[in-house]
């Protein structure tokens, strides 16, 4: 086992308001580590700090062992770090093929001045297109996807708009995935698929996942750690049957 | 008649569309709508003229030098003037770019004067080319040709390309943008430089039929503007398709109707259209982004 996503002493300060502190923990590859803790706890901003689109006020951030802090929201994507957000971020005005091909925009290869190729059907331009496109059918059959492929991203169903953007995340073939919140507003059906997409993303896949999340049933089901976090500061690391049993978490958070 | 008097709206069309075009897509990619456009324009024509009057260059290494520098004034743009300002909203963003504009008008004054120059290009303005029963000159028709060539440059790079790609999702989401590997600060301040190198080859093309001075842009400038609206604001094909409307309408009234108001009229279709159909003819209704 080697790590793959590593936080030292993670700070971060909103003016005087303390938000993330001192954050420290290691995921290792091919884990399933999820961040637990009451709203306003600081699980959002820990991913904001870890992808850069905060910038961290004190400590480090290492991805497969190089220092990233500070890097640019799409330094980091190219290092291999995907994510979803909470309030879902998507291309409204795509549809869902269109939406999971940005995802696949990283190992995209034609440009103006490959103008002759895009008329020849074996040309460069053709090749680029066909190797995504397969990739993103690929992604497409394993999250059920089909049905809403042609449809644009903000006419669809609040559950499948999360699917779409959890494609897009994987289309990009990242190390590590950041979700936050993927659970939330789905219904319970769906709830069940989501926990065995990500039993099958973790074994089809060869990648790490952090997951924010609030319900304690998926949580438990599918994470190797759990970090428990409240007021910033992490309470307990550890299996779930260790983090669920703690006294604090317990009054923090499980009430 | 009938025929010629459309095809002198098409040649009016097609410089409006390469100005609504470029307003377009920055507006599309940063809520700018640039003013400055048609100045940014002025000015690398000017360059163009420079490189030809003074250092006697040819003709086509002053355009290709006149277009880097209008992409690179685009990038100044972006750089120095727009991502300076401190948490703008779209009304101080525009009244930037209306500074901008009045800055530049001031500099080419005092640099070149404000009296009228000739900007000597090798197609000729007074040999025609005849065809369908319409007669045309070469300079129309390279102008119409230059700028439908220049569309479809757009339009494959927009649609084909990974460049293309990166500034329509920046477009939408900026954050989406980010975090799939996209530095969309850069891909804005691209558009800004191809928006002002769109301008440029307007200004070019123009400026031999008009003549050269510091005032030559700003009614192309607000036609091209008025063309945007009309055509909506943010479906780049909607705009070009307004440009060619306002022209062909504005040359028809022109003739059939008064020379006088030929100007006038171009607003007062945008006027009715507006009243109508505020999203302009062929744009989605306005949503903010978030």
């Amino acid at each position: 086992m080697s790590t793959v996503l590593q936080l030292k002493g993670v700070t971060k300060r909103f003016g005087g308001l303390l938000a993330v502190e001192d954050v420290c923990f290691e995921v290792q590859k091919g884990e399933v580590f999820s961040i637990i803790g009451p709203n306003g706890a600081g699980k959002s901003t820990l991913f904001n700090c870890i992808n850069g689109l905060y910038k961290v006020s004190e400590g480090s951030v290492w991805l497969n062992g190089e220092d990233i802090t500070g890097c640019k929201p799409h330094l980091v994507a190219q290092k291999g770090l995907s994510r979803t957000f909470q309030n879902l971020e998507l291309f409204g005005k795509m549809t869902t093929m269109e939406n999971l091909m940005l995802g696949r925009h990283l190992y995209m290869k034609t440009n103006l001045w490959n103008l002759p190729s895009m008329l020849w059907k074996k040309g460069l331009a053709a090749r680029d297109e066909i190797t995504h496109r397969k990739k993103v059918e690929e992604i497409i059959d394993l999250l059920d996807l089909q049905s809403v492929r042609n449809r644009y991203a903000s006419e669809l169903p609040y559950g499948r708009q999360k699917m779409v953007e959890l494609g897009r995340a994987l289309a990009s073939e990242p190390s590590v995935l950041l979700l936050d919140e993927p659970a939330a507003g789905l219904n319970l059906e769906e709830k069940d698929e989501l926990i065995f997409w990500i039993n099958d993303i973790k074994r089809l896949f060869d990648i790490t996942i952090l997951i924010i999340e609030h319900n304690m049933r998926l949580v438990t089901s599918i994470s190797d750690r759990i970090m428990a976090l409240n007021f910033g500061k992490s309470i307990v690391t550890g299996t779930p049957d260790v983090v669920t049993k703690h006294p604090e978490v317990i009054k923090a958070y499980l009430g | 008649m009938i025929g010629q008097l459309i095809m002198t709206g098409i040649v009016a069309g097609s410089i409006y569309a390469l100005i609504a075009l470029a307003m377009s897509l920055t507006y599309k990619s940063s809520e700018v709508a640039n003013f400055a456009q048609g100045e940014m324009a002025m000015f690398s024509t000017y360059v163009a003229f420079v490189m030809l009057a003074t250092y006697q260059l040819p003709f086509w290494v002053a355009f290709i030098g006149s277009l880097l520098f209008a992409f690179l004034l685009g990038l100044f743009l972006h750089f120095a003037i727009i991502r300076r300002a401190k948490n703008p909203n779209v009304l101080n963003l525009l009244i930037i770019t209306l500074g901008f504009q009045i800055f530049l008008y001031g500099l080419v004054g005092w640099k070149w004067g404000s009296e009228q120059r000739v900007l000597k290009i090798p197609i000729s303005q007074t040999e025609t080319v005849e065809f369908a029963g319409l007669t045309i000159s070469q300079l129309n028709l390279a102008t119409i040709l230059i700028a439908v060539l220049l569309m479809a440059s757009i339009y494959i790079l927009l649609r084909f390309t990974k460049l293309g790609l990166a500034i329509k999702a920046t477009q939408q989401n900026q954050t989406a943008a980010k975090i799939n590997g996209i530095p969309t600060k850069w891909i804005v301040a691209i558009t800004f430089g191809i928006s002002s190198v769109i301008g440029a080859v307007a200004g070019v093309l123009m400026a031999p039929i008009t003549t050269l001075d510091p005032n030559m842009m700003i009614e192309p400038m607000l036609k091209g503007f008025a063309a945007a609206v009309l055509g909506g604001f943010n479906n780049l094909a909607g705009v070009v398709a307004g440009a060619f409307i306002l022209g062909i309408v504005e040359n028809l009234f022109g003739f059939y109707v008064s020379t006088e108001f030929k100007s006038i009229v171009a607003f007062l279709i945008i006027v009715i259209v507006l009243y109508f159909k505020p999203s302009g003819l062929f744009g989605t209704h306005f949503t903010r982004k978030v």
